[in-house]
């Protein structure tokens, strides 16, 4: 099933500095690569479904304590084609079994399969991309914190 | 009198003004500051007037016999400071070791990264006697990332984790935010070398 496929703003959660620059408001490219560990000589891949975003910030928290959270329109990520593959990038919502307020972004290769694709692509999303403000972040936390408490 | 011209000369410090083209280098010069640090300063001539910056610090050459060079600060004024190798090395050195630019089961770059990052850097004649664009240097799952970027070009340096995926020169032209031109390119110092000074045209 598709994600906001009449478009919307979807966030993304940002667990690391590298990610963004908090001073200048930046999102950095390194925010939408999807991980991936070389073990031996073998890469484990550790975003197999792709780059995971939510429909809201609050539903980012459901899953990790990010740093900082980005907000992209999705109507702009389905613009952005992946060259090798001729695709368009997608937004597949995650199966309702699980959670329908996620998503992951596909399309994107990992580095070391594609590095001139992944980098071109994360340089678009991130540069399309920008933080939300502190107190949006807070109040997004504390939904999540009263959500749990209900739950 | 000599503030007075100094501050609205200052103003005249863009980078058209220190570009090779108007630049008189008299003389370009090294030396440690305190801390061991390595700083470069340019020297130039503009209306026979001559010039050197540091950082964000211009110096003027006053008349005077017994006074050679005065140095004011210019902070707030555009200037150019410049970065070089030794300062890009101390930022590999720290996002190597800190823990907050990297996710909690993610690697910390390589030692071979590392290594190869600060060789490549060292090797680049434009980085050793100063940059005008400070760089970025973050770490991703064992490599070391450095990133140059101007309003419309951006230059990446990717020093991957191990000899077996071979490190990379990522750049790209902007047009307002949509990269228009995009390539990889081998990780070698005279492909960097070029590669900056492609950037560096694009911001002056």
């Amino acid at each position: 099933m598709i994600l906001q496929p009449e478009g919307g703003i979807v966030y993304r959660g940002i667990r690391n500095l590298a990610c963004f620059n908090k001073q200048d408001q930046v999102v950095n490219p390194e925010a939408y690569f999807r991980r991936e560990v070389k073990v031996g000589l073998v890469w484990e891949k550790k975003d197999p479904s792709g780059i995971s975003v939510a429909v809201s910030a609050a539903a980012v928290f459901r899953d990790l304590s990010p740093k900082a959270v980005a907000k992209i329109e999705s109507g702009f990520i389905r613009s952005l084609r992946n060259e090798q593959s001729g695709r368009n990038l997608e937004i597949f919502a995650d199966p309702p079994a699980k959670d329908a307020a996620h998503g992951n972004i596909v399309e994107i290769p990992y580095n070391s399969d594609d590095p001139k694709t992944a980098e071109f692509l994360a340089g678009e999303l991130a540069r399309n991309s920008s933080l939300i403000t502190e107190g949006d972040f807070r109040a997004a936390r504390e939904d999540r914190t009263s959500l749990a408490t209900r739950e | 009198m000599l503030q007075r011209d100094v501050i609205s000369t200052a103003g005249l410090l863009s980078p058209q003004l220190l570009s090779p083209q108007n630049e008189v280098t008299q003389s370009s010069r090294s030396f440690p500051d305190l801390y061991g640090h390595s700083h470069t300063e340019r020297r130039f001539a503009y209306n026979e007037q001559p010039y050197g910056v540091i950082g964000n610090l211009l110096s003027v050459q006053v008349p005077a016999p017994d006074v050679e060079w005065r140095y004011i600060v210019t902070s707030g004024v555009e200037t150019t400071p410049l970065e070089n190798s030794d300062d890009i090395i101390q930022k590999i050195d720290e996002a190597s070791v800190s823990l907050d630019f990297r996710d909690a089961e993610e690697p910390p770059p390589s030692a071979y990264a590392v290594r190869s990052a600060k060789k490549l850097i060292r090797n680049v004649s434009s980085l050793r006697a100063g940059f005008h664009l400070a760089a970025s240097v973050r770490p991703f799952n064992g490599s070391i990332r450095i990133i140059w970027a101007s309003s419309s070009r951006n230059v990446r340096l990717i020093c991957n984790a191990s000899g077996l995926d071979p490190s990379y020169i990522y750049y790209e032209r902007l047009v307002g935010k949509r990269a228009v031109q995009h390539e990889t390119e081998p990780a070698e110092a005279r492909v960097l070398s070029r590669r900056l000074s492609w950037l560096k045209h694009s911001s002056l």
